[in-house]
């Protein structure tokens, strides 16, 4: 009985809120830490293995950890949504809303710079190859996402018209990517410029992911902020807000 | 001896084909909008035949899309402003079988139209006759995907009043594979029926899954839009 | 590696200056928006509990 309990005990808004508060400065540590770790290693302890042609490497440091953070944030957005749907908790259609303009900026952000890594190995801006397009599309699902929110006024329409929008866009992504890579398939030749993390040197492997840690944490840091004011939008008349913001100025 | 959803889906199949013929006027309008696109890029594009052949499966294709985004609308708006859409809801009937037998009725009369009109309009941006079937092919079993997965799309934003925008932005993305396939089958019809099969298998793949799973998603977003 | 290297980056400094720059930004943007949401959602509450106290007299909530 009292594990029944516990797995609910967060799930209303009102008690998650003081457990935000606590947690949000030491997700912006974390990130901060793992950040200069990160860029330490990056920059400083990778041994110049590679000529001076190819500085530009550097850029994976926030390019890939963006780019894997914009596929795994809209991954949980679902997630959020699928729950808030079957438990009917009204803190996880908060916490779903709460990650979607996070995950935008980081597609966004994987996007333009995925751009400049493209013209600095490739030539070119752009060349539509299978990864960047998918992301591109990920970024409209996520503008759709947004969209569908702001256009909605009705609270309990907005969470269940956009949870269904996530569902069908999680369910159709795998096609979608799976086309995009694949649009001939007679042959299916992966065309992404042959970059996997085989080839990659330890030292500069392990500064993109911890790398992808701090991105990790600050997302963490940034949506949890981020429910915060939410949650307080939401639950404006209720007994508990105005207590919580009766000590603050 | 009639299963009770067969019912409701030929009544209601019946229902929106005598609407439809009622307003036969309207219904020119996706069609016309359709072969206006494809003109319209003919004229863009340099007529020097060579060029216009390779981009033809891509207009083609995206004149559809255009088309059928345009065209959902008139899905279920009139039903809503009128109350129908209520009844339906409530009715006992399954409303994965009226969802389905509306869609139906809506690619009988926009999507179906330009798969008949699409192989003059190709003619017209010279693609190859050898290429033609691939061309009616994928356009008879791509079409009705688009208004399967555009009814969830409309379903959707039943009743806001943000017009065709935000249709577009929801939809487009989840057309991304119907496209590709689409266009893809058209242009590999040009080398020979064999390169072209696969990619027609694909597109029969998205239509048996969209037959299966979009009624029942649009199903659901006409409860949560009307409620 | 000297203080020119690092800028330089083998000719590529300003690729990924840019990069890294941008990042910065738009990190820097989203926290800031997001602190802003906060100030401005706090007003509101609080505004609406003076609404409040002032249509009951008695200041009861």
């Amino acid at each position: 009985m009292s594990e029944k309990l516990n797995w609910f005990k967060y799930s209303s808004p009102a008690s998650f809120y003081p457990l935000a508060d606590k947690m949000i400065p030491w997700f912006f540590m974390a990130a901060i830490l793992l950040t200069l770790v990160g860029l330490y290693w990056g920059f400083f302890q990778t041994p110049d293995v590679l000529s001076d042609q190819k500085q530009y490497y550097r850029i994976i440091f926030v390019h890939v950890p963006a780019a894997w953070m914009s596929m795994w944030l809209y991954i949980v957005l679902v997630g959020w949504s699928l729950i808030g749907l079957i438990f009917n908790t009204r803190l996880s259609f908060m916490l779903a809303s709460a990650i979607a303009p996070s995950g935008a900026i980081f597609t966004a952000l994987a996007l333009v710079t995925g751009m400049i890594w493209g013209k600095t190995s490739w030539g070119t801006w752009w060349d539509w190859d299978p990864r960047m397009t998918s992301e591109l599309i990920l970024l409209f699902l996520y503008l759709g996402y947004m969209g569908l929110q702001s256009a909605i006024s009705d609270p309990q329409r907005i969470d269940r018209a956009s949870s269904l929008l996530a569902l069908v866009g999680g369910v159709c992504i795998p096609v979608i990517y799976w086309s995009i890579n694949c649009p001939d398939p007679n042959q299916c030749a992966a065309l992404h410029q042959t970059s996997s993390l085989k080839g990659i040197e330890a030292n500069i492997l392990f500064a993109m992911l911890i790398m992808v840690l701090a991105f990790l944490a600050y997302s963490f840091a940034i949506i949890i902020m981020r429910v915060k004011n939410i949650i307080l939008h939401r639950e404006r008349n209720t007994l508990w807000v105005t207590e919580a913001l009766e000590f603050k100025p | 001896m009639n299963h009770p959803g067969l019912t409701s889906f030929k009544a209601m199949f019946k229902r929106d084909m005598l609407i439809a013929y009622r307003h036969r006027g309207e219904v020119l309008n996706p069609l016309l909008f359709y072969i206006l696109v494809v003109l319209m890029f003919a004229l863009a594009v340099e007529v020097r035949p060579a060029v216009l052949q390779t981009i033809a499966p891509g207009v083609i294709w995206v004149a559809a899309l255009l088309s059928a985004l345009l065209s959902l609308d008139s899905l279920f708006r009139s039903d809503y402003e009128d109350g129908f859409l209520e009844v339906m809801l409530l009715s006992p009937h399954s409303l994965y079988s009226l969802v389905l037998a509306k869609v139906l009725a809506h690619w009988l009369v926009s999507g179906l139209p330009l798969v008949v009109i699409a192989p003059l309009l190709a003619m017209a941006l010279g693609l190859p006759v050898v290429a033609m079937d691939e061309l009616i092919l994928s356009l008879l079993l791509g079409t009705p995907v688009l208004s399967l997965l555009g009814a969830i799309g409309t379903a959707l934003i039943l009743g806001l009043r943000s017009g065709g925008m935000m249709i577009s932005l929801l939809v487009l993305p989840i057309y991304v594979p119907v496209l590709i396939y689409g266009a893809g089958s058209i242009s590999a019809g040009f080398i020979d029926n064999a390169t072209s099969q696969p990619y027609l298998l694909f597109l029969a793949a998205f239509l048996v899954m969209a037959l299966v799973f979009a009624p029942w998603a649009t199903a659901a977003a006409l409860r949560i839009s009307v409620e | 590696m000297n203080i020119e290297a690092f800028f330089e980056m083998g000719g590529y400094g300003e690729f990924v200056w840019s990069a890294f720059g941008l990042t910065l930004l738009l990190i820097t943007i989203e926290i800031v928006v997001v602190r802003n949401q906060f100030k401005k959602v706090v007003q509101r509450v609080k505004r609406i509990q003076q609404l409040r106290k002032a249509d009951s007299p008695g200041g009861q909530l």
